[in-house]
C-alpha cells in the first residue's frame, strides 16, 4: 500500500527528528550558567545535600552519559521533577496539556473553516467589493500579533462590552464535568452537561479567535489565489461542458485541488498558533501547558522546559503527518511520488 | 560522457546567461514598485518609523522619558495635547517611549537577518550542490530538527535560559531563523546546479568554490532578498512577543512588547498605556509587510 509506506517513512523520519531535537534541548539546558543541582535546592542548602543530588542527576558524569540517562528517562515518561511545582513533570503535563490542546484544536478548526470560507468567497466574487474587503481585512489580520489581538479582544469584549468571559476555562458557579479527556467542552458534551458545555465554549471563544487570526487570513489569501489560478484549467471547462451546474463545479471540482497549498500552509500556521498560545494563555489566564511552560522558562525550570519543548515537538510532528495525509488525499500525484522532503 | 554538441550548446547558453543582479534596472524596478499604492503606503510607514527612530532624541516631545525617569504627579494622564498618547504609570510620555522602542525593534531586525541569512544561505548552497550525498543528508536533517518545534517556542526557550536582554533575544531568534533560508536556498540550488551554464562551468574545469559562489549563488539571490524583505516584519513580531514576556530589552529602556504587557496590568482604566504600543506594533508590521509584498511583486515579475 502506497499511503501506508509513505506514512511509515514519515513516522520514522519524525522519530529521528524528535531524537535530534532532544539533543538540541539537552545542550541548551546544559549551557545555562550555574549548577542545576544548586538551582534546584536553592542557595541555602548544605553542600553535601547538593552533592548527593548532583550524583542523583548524574551531573558528575560526562555529558554524553548524562544525555543517555536523561533520554532513557524521557522514553519511559520520566522527565524529572519540576523546580516550581515540586511534582514530576509528567504529572504537570498530564494536567495542563488537555487545556492547551482544547484551545489549539478549537482555534485550528476556526482557522481552517473561516480561511476556506473567506477564500472561496473572495474567489467567487473576485474583483468586487467582497474581494477588496477580504483583502484589506487580511492585511490587518496578518499584521496583528496574537498577543495584541488577545489584549484588544479582552479590552473590547471583557471590559468595554462584557458579553464574553475573559478569564479562565469555566465560570466559578458552574461545576466542571468529570475528567475524561481533560478538554472541558468535550467532556461536558459527552456527559450531556449542556450548561457546562455552553459555558466552556464561551470561554474558549476569545482566546481561540485571537490565536486563529494570523493563520486564518494568510490561508484565505492563499485559497483565493489558488482558486483563481485554477479557475480556467481545462478540466473545469470539461466539467462545465458536461453541463454540470456552476456551483457544483466551484465547490466540488475547483475547491478540492485548490486547497492543496492551503492545507500545506496550515501545518506551519498551526505551529505558530501553538507558539502564540504561550502568550495568549498567559493573557487569558488559561491553565494550559503553555502558561506552565512560560512560568518554567521564567524560573529556569530546566526539566519542565525540556519536557514542554519535546511535547510540542511531538504534537507538531503529529500535526505535520496529519497535514501530509490530507494533502495526499487531495492530490494523488503526491501519494505516488516518493520524495516530499519532510 | 556528454558529446561535444551538448558541450557547445552549454557554452553558448552559459555566455548568454542573463545578469541577475538586483539594481541594474533601478528605474524600471521603482516604476513597478510604485504602481501599487499599498506598496507606497508601506514604504511611507517604514521610512517614517526608521527616520523617527534615528532622530528620536530630537523629534520626541520628552526625550528624557525614554530612560529611568519618574514623575508620579503626571502618572496615568489620559491622552491630551501635551501627551498625545497619555502617560504611563511612572508619568512618562507614551509617544516618546514608543518612538524610542522602534530603535530596539529595528536593530533586532537588522542584526537577526544579518546573522541568520549568511549561514542559512551557505548551508543551503552546500547541501543543494551536494544533493544526494551524505553532506546533503546531514545538513538537511539538522535543519529539520530546528524546524520541528514551533519557532516562537524555541526562541522563548533559548532566550529564557540566557540572561534576559536584547542581545540574547537576538541570539535566540537568530538560532531559529537560519533554517528557513537553508530550506529556501537548498531548493533553488539543487535545481540551478543542473542548468546548462553550471554544467558548462564544470566542463571548463571551474573549481567547486567558483561554481557554488559565482554560478549558483547569484541565481538564488532574488528569492533570498524577497524573503528578507518579507521577514523584517516577522522578526519584529517575534521580538515583540519575546519582550512581551520579559525576555528582551529590560526596563527602563522601552520596548514595544514590554510596554503592552506593563500597561495590560492597568487595563481597562488606563487603556492608552496598552493600546497605543499595541497599535504601534501592528503599524510597524503592516508597513514592513506591505513594503515586502511590493518588493516581492517587483522581483517576481522580473523573473517571470
Amino acid at each position: 500500500m502506497k499511503l501506508g509506506s509513505f506514512l511509515l517513512r514519515r513516522l520514522l523520519l519524525s522519530i529521528l527528528v524528535i531524537i535530534g531535537l532532544s539533543i538540541v534541548i539537552f545542550i541548551i539546558a546544559r549551557v545555562v550558567p550555574g549548577d542545576p543541582a544548586r538551582m534546584a535546592l536553592g542557595p541555602r542548602a548544605p553542600e553535601d545535600v547538593v552533592q548527593r543530588l548532583r550524583q542523583e542527576m548524574y551531573l558528575d558524569k560526562p555529558l554524553p552519559e548524562q544525555y543517555f540517562y536523561w533520554i532513557k528517562g524521557v522514553f519511559s515518561g520520566d522527565f524529572g521533577r519540576s523546580l516550581v511545582t515540586k511534582r514530576p513533570v509528567l504529572e504537570d503535563i498530564k494536567e495542563y496539556l488537555p487545556a492547551t490542546m482544547e484551545l489549539a484544536i478549537f482555534a485550528g478548526i476556526l482557522m481552517a473553516v473561516f480561511a476556506i470560507l473567506l477564500g472561496t468567497l473572495a474567489a467567487r466574487f473576485r474583483d468586487t467589493w467582497v474581494d477588496s474587503l477580504i483583502r484589506i481585512l487580511s492585511y490587518f489580520g496578518v499584521a496583528i500579533p496574537a498577543f495584541v489581538a488577545a489584549i484588544i479582544f479582552m479590552l473590547l469584549f471583557g471590559y468595554l462590552w462584557p458579553v464574553l468571559p475573559a478569564l479562565g476555562r469555566i465560570s466559578p458557579g458552574i461545576s466542571p464535568p468529570v475528567t475524561i479527556t481533560g478538554m472541558l467542552s468535550l467532556d461536558s458534551l459527552i456527559q450531556g452537561n449542556f450548561g457546562a458545555f455552553w459555558d466552556s465554549l464561551k470561554h474558549l471563544l476569545l482566546p481561540a479567535v485571537a490565536l486563529s487570526l494570523g493563520g486564518l487570513f494568510q490561508e484565505a489569501r492563499i485559497t483565493r489565489s489558488s482558486m483563481v489560478d485554477n479557475m480556467h484549467k481545462d478540466f473545469l471547462s470539461a466539467e462545465r461542458g458536461y453541463g454540470i451546474p456552476e456551483r457544483v463545479v466551484m465547490f466540488k471540482y475547483l475547491l478540492k485541488p485548490s486547497l492543496i497549498p492551503t492545507v500545506s500552509v496550515m501545518g506551519l500556521d498551526f505551529a505558530s498558533l501553538l507558539g502564540n498560545a504561550f502568550l495568549v494563555e498567559m493573557i487569558f489566564n488559561w491553565p494550559g501547558i503553555s502558561r506552565y511552560g512560560i512560568s518554567a522558562m521564567l524560573h529556569k525550570d530546566l526539566n519542565a522546559i525540556s519536557a514542554v519543548i519535546i511535547v510540542f515537538g511531538a504534537v507538531f510532528v503529529v500535526v505535520n503527518i496529519f497535514v501530509d495525509v490530507i494533502v495526499a488525499l487531495l492530490d494523488p500525484r503526491i501519494r505516488l511520488s516518493t520524495a516530499r522532503g519532510t | 560522457m556528454r558529446n561535444s554538441n551538448q558541450f557547445n550548446n552549454a557554452i553558448a547558453i552559459s555566455l548568454a546567461k542573463p545578469k541577475s543582479i538586483f539594481w541594474t534596472n533601478l528605474g524600471r524596478n521603482w516604476f513597478k514598485f510604485s504602481r501599487n499604492a499599498l506598496s507606497i503606503l508601506g514604504l511611507v510607514i517604514v521610512l517614517g518609523i526608521i527616520i523617527s527612530a534615528i532622530l528620536a532624541p530630537w523629534v520626541t516631545p520628552y526625550p528624557e522619558h525614554a530612560g529611568p525617569f519618574v514623575d508620579f504627579d503626571n502618572a496615568g494622564q489620559p491622552p491630551s495635547l501635551g501627551h498625545l498618547f497619555g502617560t504611563d504609570n511612572f508619568g512618562r510620555d507614551v509617544l516618546t517611549r514608543i518612538i524610542f522602542s522602534f530603535r530596539g525593534a529595528l536593530i533586532m531586525a537588522i542584526v537577526v537577518l544579518a546573522l541568520a541569512v549568511p549561514p542559512g544561505v551557505l548551508l543551503g548552497l552546500i547541501a543543494g550542490y551536494f544533493q544526494g550525498t551524505w553532506i546533503d543528508t546531514v545538513i538537511m536533517r539538522i535543519t529539520d530538527i530546528f524546524l520541528a518545534v514551533p519557532p516562537l517556542i524555541l526562541a522563548l526557550a533559548i532566550a529564557s535560559v540566557l540572561e534576559p536582554n536584547l542581545m540574547n533575544a537576538m541570539i535566540a531568534v537568530t538560532v531559529m531563523w537560519w533554517p528557513w533560508y537553508t530550506r529556501l536556498v537548498y531548493g533553488m540550488a539543487s535545481s540551478v546546479k543542473n542548468e546548462y551554464f553550471v554544467i558548462a562551468a564544470e566542463l571548463t574545469g571551474a573549481s567547486k568554490f567558483h561554481i557554488i559562489f559565482r554560478e549558483i549563488l547569484p541565481n538564488c539571490l532574488s528569492p533570498v532578498f524577497t524573503k528578507m524583505a518579507l521577514d523584517v516584519g516577522w522578526v519584529i513580531l517575534i521580538g515583540a512577543s519575546l519582550s512581551f514576556v520579559g525576555l528582551g530589552e529590560q526596563p527602563p529602556t522601552p520596548a514595544l512588547g514590554q510596554m503592552v504587557s506593563d500597561g495590560a496590568r492597568y487595563m481597562p482604566t488606563f487603556w492608552w498605556m496598552t493600546v497605543f504600543p499595541a497599535l504601534a506594533i501592528v503599524l510597524t508590521i503592516l508597513g514592513f509587510n506591505l513594503t515586502g509584498d511590493g518588493i516581492r511583486d517587483m522581483l517576481e515579475t522580473r523573473m517571470g
